[in-house]
């Protein structure tokens, strides 16, 4: 049995034992994932810190479809783009003319998206979820995971908000809009063709 | 007022005037792209840094997600950093990053070199045909020598920097101003 990774964050340990003694609500979260085999939505993204003060504000587009495959076209503060096929995940920082490609296997815990588009047990075992309302709060086990809490609310178009707590409790709010459910998706959506002229930082032999 | 990041060319003010104005500008912020490339690490975010007066200023790098990468403050109180959840105490802020992250900018002097003034630690500092400063050389408190170049200004009176990048013997660091607030 692997060593247990070495706590980074002892002060969230006591918060973590409370919520594991909270009723799973794994098996509701799935059934809502089973529902989305695509996605396309516009979102406004809003950042606030520990005092509810708004650091950041960002909008975009973002396309989800089954399975581990999603784009994220960030529009504002800044043009970037995060381009995964299940294979390879591309970001792309268009003012910085940079691309860095990672193993999209061992990110996924850390984009939160990849998440959204499978049901595989497996991979849902590493999260803690609760289910309150018609809100899933999502606990990674591994609390040296950057994301810290995923909160996601659904309707009929699918999802309608994800909020992703980080470790400084600061957090990122995403409101969906102009959401389809299921729509025909392309996979070339899901592949990305580094622009000329650009470098790319290759970080999939970590 | 706002610079926009796309402002109509105007003739540049010649230098003199130039750097009088822009020595006088003690509060702004900025909102930048921000790329740090080590041997190990390729990060990149939203630099919002904003400038309270000569030498106070809060700072925060986000990534797309809009988790904070560090936020940095210098203020009456001293300088700290936030990072990974932890609040850090620290007269020097760039040697604190560096053991905290594993990569680091040359922070003290980063109120005037942003505003494209090279300070008194800068050397070998070059001039472009206009008169202004587009390079130099500076040594920050961890002893990293970086080569510093402005690699292009906004197109109005004051060009101030657009795009800078700092580099040191294995990182890499790049800035893409996209707008000024004065």
């Amino acid at each position: 049995q692997q060593a247990p990774p070495a706590d980074f964050a002892p002060h969230l340990k006591q918060a973590q034992q409370q919520r594991l003694s909270a009723p799973d609500g794994s098996a509701e979260l799935l059934a809502e994932l089973a529902r989305i085999d695509s996605f396309s939505a516009r979102y406004q993204q809003q950042v606030f810190d520990q005092q509810q003060q708004l650091l950041q504000q960002g909008q975009g587009k973002l396309l989800l479809k089954k399975v581990a495959q999603f784009r994220f076209e960030g529009e504002e503060p800044e043009p970037v783009l995060l381009v995964s096929d299940g294979t390879n995940l591309w970001f792309y920082n268009e003012l910085l003319e940079q691309v860095s490609v990672y193993n999209a296997q061992a990110q996924v815990g850390q984009t939160a998206f990849a998440l959204l588009t499978t049901t595989d047990p497996e991979l849902w075992q590493q999260y803690q979820v609760i289910a309150q309302q018609e809100v899933f709060i999502i606990h990674p086990l591994d609390t040296n995971n950057p994301v810290q809490q995923l909160m996601l609310a659904f309707n009929e178009n699918g999802i309608s908000e994800m909020t992703v707590i980080d470790i400084n409790q600061q957090q990122s709010v995403f409101r969906f809009s102009d959401a389809r459910l299921n729509p025909e998706i392309d996979d070339k959506q899901f592949q990305f063709t580094v622009p000329a002229g650009v470098d790319i930082d290759d970080q999939r032999q970590q | 007022c706002s610079l926009i990041s796309k402002p109509a060319p105007v003739q540049a003010l010649d230098n003199k005037s130039r750097l009088a104005q822009i020595n006088a500008i003690n509060e702004y912020t900025v909102q930048a792209s921000v790329g740090i490339k080590t041997p190990d690490e390729s990060v990149s975010g939203n630099l919002t840094w904003q400038q309270l007066n000569t030498e106070h200023y809060k700072a925060r790098l986000a990534n797309f997600l809009g988790i904070s990468l560090f936020e940095l403050t210098n203020s009456e109180q001293g300088s700290s950093i936030m990072l990974r959840g932890e609040r850090y105490q620290a007269a020097d802020t760039s040697s604190l990053l560096w053991q905290l992250a594993g990569w680091s900018m040359p922070l003290a002097d980063m109120p005037l070199w942003l505003k494209g003034i090279p300070g008194q630690a800068a050397t070998a500092i070059e001039y472009d045909e206009l008169g202004r400063v587009n390079a130099f050389q500076l040594v920050d408190s961890t002893g990293i020598i970086w080569q510093l170049r402005y690699q292009s200004f906004f197109a109005d009176e004051l060009a101030l920097p657009k795009k800078i990048s700092l580099i040191s013997d294995d990182t890499t660091i790049s800035f893409y101003i996209r707008s000024w607030q004065l």
